[in-house]
């Protein structure tokens, strides 16, 4: 079939009356937790998880795609409104949009940063829908030696473009490889990492473990500070909207940060970061005048790069199975809940669900334009619930929803010991993303790492040997190195991480 | 923290040695990957302990530890109690301690809100969704 008469399939499972009613649900409930102050996108899918345990793999995906875009919008309002980012991605919005809303155009900011996500998604929903199939057709053909190291490249990038050391950041990317070595060898049965734990012989529960790292992590990190003071939170006074002024100044930055993060976003060594953080410096350099004091370029650009690069990361996640950014490790998570493994396999085996979500992707953008910017006034009510009783609402949630995927009290313990390792990282800051990227991605690395030493015979020189995976691997390591010495130089500064 | 790293790094090492790696029929056994992570991992954590003993952290602003230790302990009361207490009860009282711990006074308003929202969460996934949550001592009639 061709690719349009497979989108048309997918748009037909997803426009049935059920699918957009989950749909709208995933978006409402998305923005509503993800407009909390500190809950990045990742967080919000961590938490929503177990609502879509009964859902059919279908549905569940459908609602899903809602969850993502509501989160990602959610997190930039809180960006624009409270100067908190939930994410690393988000930070540039800070910069730009905080002002603008301290001088009154919060609706603009609000305005801009939806109808931008809602340009750039659709572009790169349209883009990766044509580029995808043919992607899956490439990954199709790697072997196991090319594979291990393209995950490699993965952790190496995600590890050292974020965060002020590379070594913090290696130290959390080990500590989660380690953390997916625990419980029984699939190939050969031998338990490892679990000592003598028969609740951990299955593996660490990832839910657990990501609910943990995000939001009890988030919660805990709030009750150490209490009374340190929030900034204040911004009114959105008059009309959500722009003025023609404003269109005329948004549009360009639109489309740079869609150029910049649906290609950064669609390798499988990106991550949202990067493309958000070149957006924001070439808007700034484009107009350097207003800068610092509110421009709306500065919340258009990294808004719709931070958009495009959220589906560009769908590329490498569907076609490869390999997550790229802490959000896109939380939907891994959620594919292998359903046991779908995204793949190199998934546009054959699973056709339905591929197309339906992507049908998803472009309904979820639409959604996401109609409900919340007339709506926006209604999430941001939200922020006035007292932070003490959020703070509870988020750690029962948090509990709720672990209880409700494994049934068990010792996930729940799981989950609460994570979350003061979650919050002793942050303190030291260690980014945590790596953290939960190893934990994911580990065991498929180890599958790839024995497939290419068996084939070889035990030989390890196989992923120097090849060409492909020695270019593969000479790219990562000077992934790994330019960051280092260009910190040295002080040439650059790269994003602080936060989580 | 770093060197918190290295003493994971040495468990995962050894542990890695002790696995037992019967390759007689594979190329590559179970205890491969775990000794490169367990490597590698080390290696990085004693880069890390050579920075911090170069230049020390910053401490990095002030940690109210009273307010964390009493959340911890909330927690792991409320994962004790949760299965013999029941669900809807146990969370109506973790959520007002912890609103209260978090520097909540209302106790009445964060006792309401806690019932409230463990009720609702409670018919939510037990009733509607079908995720089975323990009833505890009290069941519900509806």
């Amino acid at each position: 079939m061709s690719v349009l008469a497979n989108l048309l399939d997918g748009f037909s499972h997803a426009l049935s009356l059920q699918n957009l009613l989950l749909g709208l649900l995933g978006v409402t409930v998305g923005t509503l937790v993800g407009v909390l102050p500190g809950l990045g996108p990742a967080t919000t899918i961590a938490l929503l998880l177990p609502l879509t345990l009964v859902f059919d793999p279908i549905g569940a995906f459908v609602m899903f795609a809602g969850i993502y875009y509501g989160g990602m919008y959610g997190g930039s309002t809180t960006a624009i409104l409270l100067n908190i980012p939930g994410e690393t991605a988000s930070i540039p919005t800070t910069l730009e949009g905080y002002p603008m809303a301290r001088r009154g155009r919060a609706g603009a900011a609000l305005a801009t940063a939806a109808i931008g996500s809602f340009v750039a998604g659709t572009i790169s929903t349209v883009v990766i829908t044509f580029l995808a199939p043919g992607m899956s057709a490439i990954a199709k053909s790697i072997q196991p030696a090319e594979y291990f190291s393209i995950m490699v490249l993965a952790f190496v990038t995600v590890t050292s473009l974020m965060g002020d050391s590379v070594v913090r950041g290696m130290s959390s990317l080990f500590l989660g490889l380690a953390i997916g070595l625990v419980g029984i060898d699939q190939m050969t049965g031998q338990p490892r990492l679990a000592f003598g734990v028969p609740e951990l012989y299955e593996g660490l529960p990832v839910v657990a473990l990501a609910v943990g790292l995000f939001a009890v992590a988030e919660a805990v990190s709030t009750a150490a500070q209490r009374h340190q003071g929030t900034p204040p939170k911004v009114e959105v006074s008059g009309r959500v909207g722009m003025s023609r002024d404003d269109w005329r100044r948004s549009w360009k930055p639109w489309l740079r940060g869609t150029a910049f993060g649906l290609p950064i976003g669609s390798l499988p060594a990106g991550g949202a970061e990067l493309p958000t953080f070149l957006s924001y410096n070439v808007e700034k350099r484009l107009n350097p005048d207003e800068f610092g004091k509110g421009a709306i370029e500065g919340v258009a650009g990294p808004e719709a790069a931070n958009n495009a690069a959220f589906s560009g990361v769908l590329v490498p996640l569907l076609t490869l199975g390999i997550p790229t950014s802490a959000t896109a490790s939380m939907l891994l998570i959620a594919f292998q809940i359903y046991n779908v493994q995204p793949g190199p396999q998934l546009f054959d085996q699973q056709p339905t669900l591929v197309w339906t979500l992507i049908a998803s992707l472009y309904i979820g953008n639409v959604m996401l334009l109609v409900l919340n910017l007339p709506l926006i006034r209604l999430w941001v009510k939200l922020l006035s619930v007292p932070a003490a009783l959020l703070t509870a609402a988020i750690l029962t949630f948090a509990t709720l929803g672990v209880y409700a995927t494994g049934q068990s009290v010792f996930e729940i313990l799981v989950a609460y010991g994570f979350g003061l390792v979650g919050f002793v990282m942050r303190r030291a800051r260690y980014p945590v993303a790596p953290l939960i990227l190893g934990a994911v991605l580990g065991p498929l690395m180890e599958v790839q790492f024995r497939r290419a030493l068996a084939f070889s015979e035990g030989d390890p020189s196989v992923f120097f040997t090849r060409p492909v995976s020695l270019a593969i691997l000479v790219v990562a390591a000077a992934c790994l190195a330019g960051p280092v010495i260009l910190r040295r130089k002080g040439r650059i500064a790269l994003p602080e991480a936060i989580d | 923290m770093s060197a918190g790293f290295l003493a994971v790094a040495l468990v995962v090492l050894a542990q890695a040695f002790m696995i037992p790696d019967s390759g007689a029929y594979q190329a590559v056994g179970p205890r491969a990957f775990p000794l490169l992570v367990g490597g590698g991992m080390a290696v990085v954590a004693v880069i890390g302990v050579a920075q911090a003993f170069r230049s020390p952290a910053a401490p990095d602003g002030e940690v109210r530890w009273g307010p964390v230790l009493l959340l911890v302990g909330a927690l792991v009361l409320y994962a004790v109690l949760l299965v013999p207490v029941g669900y809807w009860q146990a969370t109506t009282l973790f959520f007002t301690a912890v609103a209260r711990v978090l520097g909540s006074r209302r106790l009445v308003r964060d006792l309401l809100a806690g019932l409230l929202l463990a009720l609702a969460t409670y018919f939510l996934f037990d009733r509607l969704l079908g995720i089975a949550l323990p009833p505890g001592l009290v069941r519900l009639a509806i």
